[in-house]
């Protein structure tokens, strides 16, 4: 079903109609007006009408009586013949006449004179057939009675000329009064009507352009990065109506898309953060590498010449040993990369079992849970060291520390477990841990370097830290204890990429 | 500048151009048939009728004739016929009263009222097709025309009705002067004359003068005369010429004498209002219009008609002009 609601119109239809609508009224106006004119001339110049029949009328009586006289005279067959052609054309003009008694003067003027008319046609009609019949006496008697019917007609005539002519001037002037003042109120009405067709153009016009100015207005703002402009809300279905909420939409996305961005740059700044605080938390290892780099590097270098000497000897164990130090060493003051293979963490983790085991001989057993295989995820370089050193030192706390090193996969994640068969984590250290780590983005530096001072080397708050900012996840890292001398897993789930 | 103006106000605007457009073709549509049609407008109290009655006289029958016409008029509706008085206008436009009837019948009328004079002989009109036209005479009787009613004046019973009114206006006392300057030998005065005489003798104290020379005006008139004048009481006029006269002459003079006069026009009304006139007895001539149209169309309808109807006198006094 169509719609003719003003709201549903287009602007184009609107403005067309609009136009036509007072193109209409206009020539409607001017039309009815040029009628009114020529209807009303036509009227006044018909008020003489009669007047000019009556002339005509008369003037064919007059030439009916004049050839009746002619005949009368003469009688010649021109006579007859023009008596007759004219008391015809007369006959025919005095038929048009009033046929009742009429109570109005000039009506009933005009029945006797169209009576004398009739009487008059019948005396000289009787007359010129007295004549032809050559009856003399009946002639001259209807002959006088034409001629007196004649000159009383011509005074009746006259009267009804007269009559005529002042009903006519009466007409004319009423006619002319009301013409005059139809014209001075057409003029008014047309002035009037022109001024409210203009007006009515001037609102049907605003209306129109109304919304395209709210609209370039609200548009001027937006372009001046003021979104907080207020919505249109405009239901009509014409082209503003369309161009309104196409505006809404776009406002609204982009309010939305600026809402998105600030978001994403808080994201982003909160990452930064992180990022910065990784950065110091990794160059504080480093620095604390640093300050322990003299002794491991001249005990390095003291390890790799006492290898060379043992192997001099054929101390084959010794030398065995003081390469597997050496190398522990090396990995740690390495400071090309920040993250390592899961694989590398690996054969660090070996080299200080080796170097435990040497150590602590039977005291310490060491089981590894790891399919064949490569392991290339990386994660954060001296990650897996520590935790194994934090079970090998709860794990003495028995006669014989077990720690156990288990890698699984499964669909999303790389699950690296290390326990021990120590003493358990308390729940509290591990809260305390936890919160150390929440709290590490407010830079609570120091208070993790009290936990480092418990904890000597590098803290499980270090660790969790780092694996958290590398991955960005707070399920990186998870410390599971069943409960007193129940020992502690140490999980770490690397996502899969 | 911008013009700022609400949505009720719009709407207000657009509602006046609506009205203001109506008024126009409303008004438009009611000036044009009046432009075009002022004839027609004119003519919706017209109509046409069935019959056509002309009354005929001379001008000096004029205001008798023209009393006849309004009587006639008034009931023309009745029978469906239009009335028209056929009088010359002036003296001068006088002519022949068989001549005047001549004319008339040139238009064919279905009836004729004619006034006929003392002396007048006429033949009846006649159509175009040589039939006789009804006719109604007034004024005179004359038992030579083929008429179909005479509808005129009892002048015995108007003498006995001035001489009652006399009576009464003298109380049964007192000294009358009849105004006899027109005595003619028209048969109809003298009947009226022997009347009035004859009545006011039944009243043995009321002198009766009659006054049979000049108006008693002028400076020539002798002692005695002046005498007498001076104890009339009431004048007595049996035509209107006489009326007026003693009218104007008791107006002159200021004279404390009343005056019975006899006639009907506006001058004799002028009189009676001023109270110059005391009485004004009149032939009631619209009724013989009335009696003369209903007469015709009898004789239209059913071809006889009553021969001969007195007309009704009529008296109008200055106390109530009635």
């Amino acid at each position: 079903m169509i719609n003719f609601s003003k709201k549903s119109l287009s602007i184009r239809t609107r403005i067309i109609l609009s136009v036509i609508s007072a193109i209409v009224a206009m020539v409607a106006c001017l039309l009815v007006t040029m009628r009114l004119n020529q209807n009303t001339m036509e009227k006044i110049g018909a008020s003489y009408k009669t007047n000019t029949e009556l002339t005509k009328i008369s003037t064919n009586i007059a030439q009916t009586e004049k050839a009746m006289e002619t005949y009368v005279q003469y009688h010649t067959f021109e006579s007859i013949d023009s008596y007759y052609h004219f008391q015809s054309l007369s006959e025919d003009s005095v038929l048009e006449l009033q046929k009742y008694p009429s109570t109005d003067e000039v009506l009933q003027k005009e029945f006797r004179v169209k009576q004398i008319i009739i009487s008059f046609f019948t005396f000289s009609k009787n007359t010129v057939i007295a004549c032809r019949a050559n009856n003399n006496a009946d002639c001259e008697l209807w002959y006088a009675k034409s001629l007196k019917c004649y000159s009383y007609l011509q005074n009746e005539l006259l009267q009804l000329s007269t009559l005529f002519m002042q009903k006519n001037t009466e007409v004319y002037n009423e006619n002319q009064k009301n013409y005059d003042s139809l014209m001075q109120i057409s003029f008014i009405f047309i002035f009037v009507f022109f001024t409210l067709i203009l007006l009515v153009l001037y609102f049907s016009i605003t209306s129109i352009t109304k919304p395209l100015a709210e609209i370039s207005t609200v548009a001027l703002r937006v372009a001046n990065r003021d979104f907080d402009v207020p919505l249109f809300n405009n239901n009509s279905n014409n082209e503003i109506g369309n161009i309104c909420r196409a505006f809404d939409r776009m406002i609204i996305s982009i309010r939305e898309y600026i809402d998105t961005i600030w978001e994403k740059a808080m994201k982003e700044t909160e990452l930064k953060e992180k990022e910065m605080e990784m950065s110091e938390l990794y160059a504080d290892a480093q620095l604390r590498a640093l300050q322990n780099q003299i002794n491991p590097h001249f005990l390095f270098n003291t390890l790799n010449t006492g290898a060379q000497l043992a192997m001099m000897e054929g101390a084959d164990k010794t030398c065995y040993f003081m390469e597997q130090v050496a190398d522990f060493f090396r990995y740690n003051i390495q400071q090309k990369n920040q993250t390592a293979t899961i694989d590398e963490e690996l054969s660090l983790v070996d080299n200080f079992v080796y170097i435990m085991k040497v150590r602590f001989g039977e005291r310490i057993e060491f089981v590894k849970n790891i399919l064949s295989g490569k392991y290339s995820e990386l994660l954060p370089k001296m990650t897996l060291q520590p935790l194994v050193e934090n079970c090998i030192k709860h794990g003495l706390q028995n006669m014989k520390g077990i720690v156990t090193l288990s890698i699984s996969k499964d669909s999303y994640f790389t699950i690296i477990s290390i326990s021990d068969n120590g003493c358990g984590f308390p729940n509290d250290v591990k809260k305390q841990i936890f919160a150390e780590v929440e709290n590490s983005s407010s830079s609570s530096k120091n208070n993790s370097t009290d936990l480092k001072k418990e904890n000597t080397g590098t803290g499980l708050v270090n660790v969790i830290s780092r694996l958290r900012l590398y991955f960005h996840r707070n399920d990186v890292f998870d410390i599971k204890s069943d409960g007193e001398n129940k020992g502690t897993t140490f999980i770490i789930r690397i996502p899969n990429v | 500048m911008k013009l700022k103006i609400g949505h009720s106000a719009r709407i207000g605007i657009v509602i006046f151009s609506a009205i203001i457009m109506i008024v126009f073709f409303v008004y438009i549509l009611f000036i044009v048939p009046k432009i075009s049609n002022v004839n027609s407008a004119k003519l919706d109290d017209v109509e046409n009728r069935k019959y056509h009655v002309a009354i005929v006289g001379q001008s000096e029958n004029e205001s008798f004739l023209q009393q006849i016409f309004i009587g006639a008029k008034k009931i023309s509706e009745v029978y469906d016929a239009v009335v028209e008085l056929y009088v010359p206008e002036s003296a001068a436009e006088n002519m022949n009263l068989q001549v005047l009837l001549e004319n008339a019948s040139f238009s064919n009328p279905d009836g004729i009222i004619a006034y006929v004079g003392d002396n007048e002989k006429i033949e009846v009109p006649v159509d175009m097709t040589d039939k006789s036209i009804p006719l109604i005479t007034v004024g005179q009787y004359h038992s030579d025309i083929t008429q179909v009613s005479f509808i005129g004046t009892n002048y015995s019973e108007l003498g006995r009705k001035i001489a009652t009114e006399s009576n009464s206006y003298l109380n049964g006392n007192g000294v009358l002067k009849i105004i006899n300057d027109n005595a003619s030998s028209n048969t109809n005065y003298s009947t009226l004359m022997n009347s009035l005489i004859n009545s006011l003798e039944e009243y043995s104290n009321i002198t009766t003068i009659i006054s049979d020379d000049e108006l008693v005006a002028g400076n020539s008139v002798s002692k005695e005369k002046k005498d007498n004048e001076a104890k009339v009481n009431l004048y007595v006029c049996l035509t209107e010429e006489d009326t007026i006269k003693i009218a104007q002459l008791i107006t002159e003079k200021k004279l404390n004498v009343g005056i019975i006069g006899f006639g009907e026009n506006e001058m004799l009304d002028m009189y009676l209002k001023k109270n110059v006139i005391t009485e004004l007895l009149s032939i009631d001539s619209q009724n013989i219009g009335v009696t003369a149209m209903s007469e015709l169309f009898e004789y239209i309808k059913y071809g006889y008609a009553n021969n001969y109807i007195n007309a009704d006198v009529r008296v109008k006094k200055a106390s109530n002009n009635d």
